[in-house]
């Protein structure tokens, strides 16, 4: 078991353990705040505090990767709460952080997807990254947010329902209703 | 299917999206079946699809870049770790840039104890020199 390893201050386990979880976090976290460069230092931030406070974690009661989301959740909510104190809004960048015209409609389009799940409230963006992208169950995903089940089913149905409203034109392009 | 309603169809799209395979067992059959006989649901169905296409244009690196998992290693590494990577590096870099890191060695080391020993002030060392230089000649003298 690789945290047992890492509190054991075993450094190569640790390295392991950023190449099986990284990607995972790092794309929840640019879905999460629609920035790479934040999404980097908070991802790196994380790893930071599972090192420090390895100890803390006990098998058999709560999994790795819920553990490993619910820190990155709580260091990015803190994150954007920072910068909105600073700046009246936080728009959704691209992955490459490098375009600031969009060509392509298709970048046009994951834009306005991109800018559709960061504009979610936070319970429900975190519920639908979970669920759907990072492949959590429900129950996982319930332990992350630190509520039931019921309560998540209801965030990803009302996330769902904003979404279908928010892009509605882009499901009828799709041909999504008639 | 008495458990089964158009509400309650579109209320599980809509909690566990367009593929029944991600339903929960107790309905994907039941959901399956109330679809094949209800072709009304497709629409909902086919909505949610759309969807699931929108959701998937917004993808992310699948790889995380090597810089970050390295910043994160170099932030919890202990000294010894960094004297390790070190030795690593001067035994697999560059054949050219080997020695120039050894010969740079003396020089680091020259410049911290430089920068250690505290500096000597210039009146003192002009005062030394001053009392060389009589002494030098009431030898001089000495020997006349």
């Amino acid at each position: 078991m690789l945290m047992a390893l890492v509190q054991h201050r075993d450094e190569v386990a640790f390295g392991r353990l950023i190449d099986r979880h990284l990607v995972g976090l790092r794309a929840f976290l640019v879905r999460f705040g629609g920035n790479v460069a934040d999404a980097e230092e908070v991802a790196q931030e994380t790893f930071l505090r599972i090192w420090r406070e390895a100890m803390r974690w006990q098998s058999g009661r709560v999994q790795f990767s819920t553990w490993l989301y619910r820190i990155g959740r709580n260091l990015a909510i803190d994150r954007l709460r920072r910068r909105r104190e600073f700046t009246t809004d936080v728009l959704p960048e691209a992955e490459d952080d490098a375009d600031p015209e969009i060509s392509t409609s298709r970048e046009q389009l994951r834009a306005r997807v991109a800018a559709a799940i960061t504009s979610l409230p936070e319970r429900q963006r975190t519920a639908l990254l979970l669920s759907h992208y990072q492949g959590l169950s429900n129950p996982e995903t319930a332990q992350v947010l630190e509520i039931s089940v019921e309560a998540v089913e209801s965030l990803l149905a009302r996330a769902r329902r904003s979404l279908k409203q928010t892009l509605k034109a882009d499901i009828d392009g799709l041909g999504g209703s008639s | 299917m008495k458990d089964m309603n158009e509400a309650k169809f579109v209320a599980l799209i809509d909690t566990y999206g367009s593929d029944l395979g991600r339903w929960p067992t107790e309905y994907a059959a039941i959901g399956r079946a109330f679809l094949a006989a209800n072709a009304r649901m497709q629409r909902h169905l086919d909505e949610a699809v759309a969807l699931d296409r929108l959701l998937a244009e917004y993808d992310t690196a699948t790889v995380a870049s090597r810089a970050l998992r390295q910043r994160i290693l170099d932030a919890v590494a202990t000294p010894a770790d960094w004297l390790t990577r070190f030795v690593d590096w001067l035994g697999s870099g560059p054949r050219g840039l080997r020695p120039a890191a050894l010969a740079a060695i003396p020089l680091a080391i020259g410049i911290a104890l430089g920068a250690a020993i505290p500096a000597t002030s210039d009146d003192a060392l002009g005062g030394d020199v001053t009392l060389l230089a009589f002494d030098a000649l009431e030898v001089y003298t000495d020997a006349e």
